[in-house]
């Protein structure tokens, strides 16, 4: 029994840390074919406006509100200032992505120093047969799924939605039926910024804050969107979190954290072997036949 | 002044393919620009609901300039474009595709959705299917139906006989016929099938080259030597 739960939990745990940290990419990504280089960077500064309010006394939850909202007027502000300018351009816009990274870490390095005071994991612990657990390990899980699940309802059941993903699959028709494409982009740029500031606000508790927390999630990041494919942002990010958080979690707990992460991309490698466009692209396949 | 171009001209780069167009569309009016493959049509038809910008000259709509405006502000104004090759998102459903048609003409106070379920019936029983998994008849039919959903005050339509099976063009045809003698919806189509022009309109602007090199009746259409004058086949 205590063994199922500890294995449920690394899974859960695992899953929603790579569906929390690809969010904000997959978004951007999907809709508007930008790489985003400097996602980690985003989760920095999402994790330090949620440090910076907390111990301002601003209680967390509101904290990381604050940063998702910040995170959003801050991505707008990029989008209109840098990212618009090289649509349809996948080179330029990994180089400049990039170097905004760059510009965002070393800034943070010059302004804050190498790391800031670090947040207290909320919420305390509990025990399950003899073993204690962190409860806001078990929160981030229900969390990701309120998140997904928000992401879906907008995606799919709103107007906005809709002109999203008829903007996605065919940008100039979406004019011709009246849709501001410029706003749609520099809005679904902000609104994955946000989400990649709520990512960082989240596991801020969890670690050492410095210019370089970013780091941490950029590979998992990487690798729930190669997996997931661009094809239907919502069931792609789960699954891919789903697979990836479950073989992490098998191998995580029988041979330890490291042996779990080497798992991990060798499942990885598995699926882009035979399935190289991802599993929703390969989903939506299987669907149509 | 309903809709007018004026000394159009715009094209690819530094080519110009349409070289210096006038013309104008009375309100009701069934306009046919006919012309073979390449001299222009679907070009004309991109500058003026503006996916390409215009060289110089001038678009009027409703008396007023539009050919600085964006393609979304001039699909708001109530100009609906169906492109050719349909244009239909192939992952949003048949409904999602025609409710997208609402975005058209903001200043319309009916979405004809009976009408167009009435013309189009197939349509209807295929509301949940994905556009993308229509057959080029059926996509032709969504494209047309989700201009309509936009109740436009002028119709642009890029070859619609283009690549579908005859009893459909003959069907779309009809619809359109219907559309403009009891809705008085006015159409500007452009077209190389010459059998289907004359099946809509009682005359037609010849365009060659960029440019329009006459307006001929309906019954002079039926004269091959004149076709063969003014398209130079």
């Amino acid at each position: 029994m205590s063994t199922v739960f500890s294995v449920s939990y690394i899974f859960a745990d695992s899953a929603a840390f790579l569906l929390l940290s690809a969010l904000g990419l997959i978004i951007i990504l999907g809709m508007m074919g930008i790489t985003n280089m400097a996602h980690g960077e985003f989760m920095m500064l999402g994790a330090y406006t949620t440090a910076i309010a907390t111990h301002a006394g601003l209680p967390f939850g509101l904290s990381v509100l604050s940063s998702m909202l910040t995170m959003g007027a801050f991505g707008i502000i990029i989008e209109m200032l840098v990212i618009r300018r090289f649509y349809g351009n996948l080179l330029q816009s990994l180089v400049v992505t990039w170097g905004l990274s760059l510009v965002i870490s070393q800034g943070m390095l010059i302004i804050l120093g190498p790391s800031i005071p670090s947040l207290p994991m909320p919420m305390g612990g509990f025990s399950v047969g003899g073993k204690v657990y962190a409860a806001y390990r078990v929160f981030l899980p229900v969390i990701s799924i309120l998140v997904v699940a928000a992401m879906g309802l907008l995606l799919f059941k709103t107007r906005f939605g809709m002109k999203a993903r008829a903007t996605m699959q065919n940008p100039e028709i979406a004019q011709v039926m009246g849709v501001n494409t410029k706003a749609m982009y520099m809005f679904t740029f902000g609104l994955g910024s946000a989400l990649t500031g709520l990512a960082g606000a989240l596991y801020a508790p969890t670690t050492v804050l410095g210019p370089l927390y970013g780091a941490n999630f950029l590979a998992p990041a990487f690798v729930t969107v190669v997996v997931s494919g661009g094809t239907n942002i919502i069931v792609g990010a789960l699954m891919a979190a789903g697979i990836l958080g479950l073989v992490d979690g098998i191998f995580n707990y029988w041979f330890g954290a490291v042996i779990g992460r080497l798992a991990l991309l060798t499942a990885t490698m598995f699926v882009i072997r035979f399935f190289p466009s991802g599993l929703s692209r390969w989903l939506a396949n299987r669907r149509s036949v | 002044m309903f809709f007018k171009l004026e000394n159009l001209y715009s094209g690819y780069g530094h080519v110009p393919v349409i070289c210096g167009i006038d013309l104008e569309v009375v309100r009701g009016e069934v306009a046919i620009i006919l012309g073979r493959n390449g001299v222009g049509k679907t070009t004309l038809m991109k500058t003026i609901i503006g996916l390409l910008p215009r060289t110089s000259g001038e678009i009027i709509f409703n008396d007023l300039p539009i050919s600085d405006l964006p393609v979304y502000s001039r699909a708001c104004l109530g100009l609906a474009y169906v492109p050719q090759g349909r244009g239909i998102f192939p992952d949003l459903t048949v409904e999602e595709n025609l409710r997208m048609g609402e975005g058209i003409n903001i200043a319309a106070k009916t979405r004809p959705y009976t009408e167009v379920f009435t013309y189009f019936p197939r349509l209807k029983e295929r509301l949940r299917q994905k556009g993308g998994t229509l057959s080029g008849g059926e996509q032709q039919m969504l494209a047309l139906g989700r201009a309509l959903i936009g109740d436009p005050r002028l119709l642009l339509l890029d070859e619609p006989s283009e690549g579908i099976q005859p009893n459909i063009v003959g069907e779309i045809g009809a619809v359109l016929a219907h559309l403009n003698e009891e809705k008085n919806l006015t159409i500007l189509l452009v077209e190389q099938n010459i059998e289907y022009a004359l099946s809509i309109s009682r005359s037609c602007h010849m365009m060659n080259k960029g440019k329009i090199v006459a307006r001929v009746a309906h019954d002079e259409l039926h004269n091959v030597e004149t076709i063969k004058k003014y398209l130079a086949i």
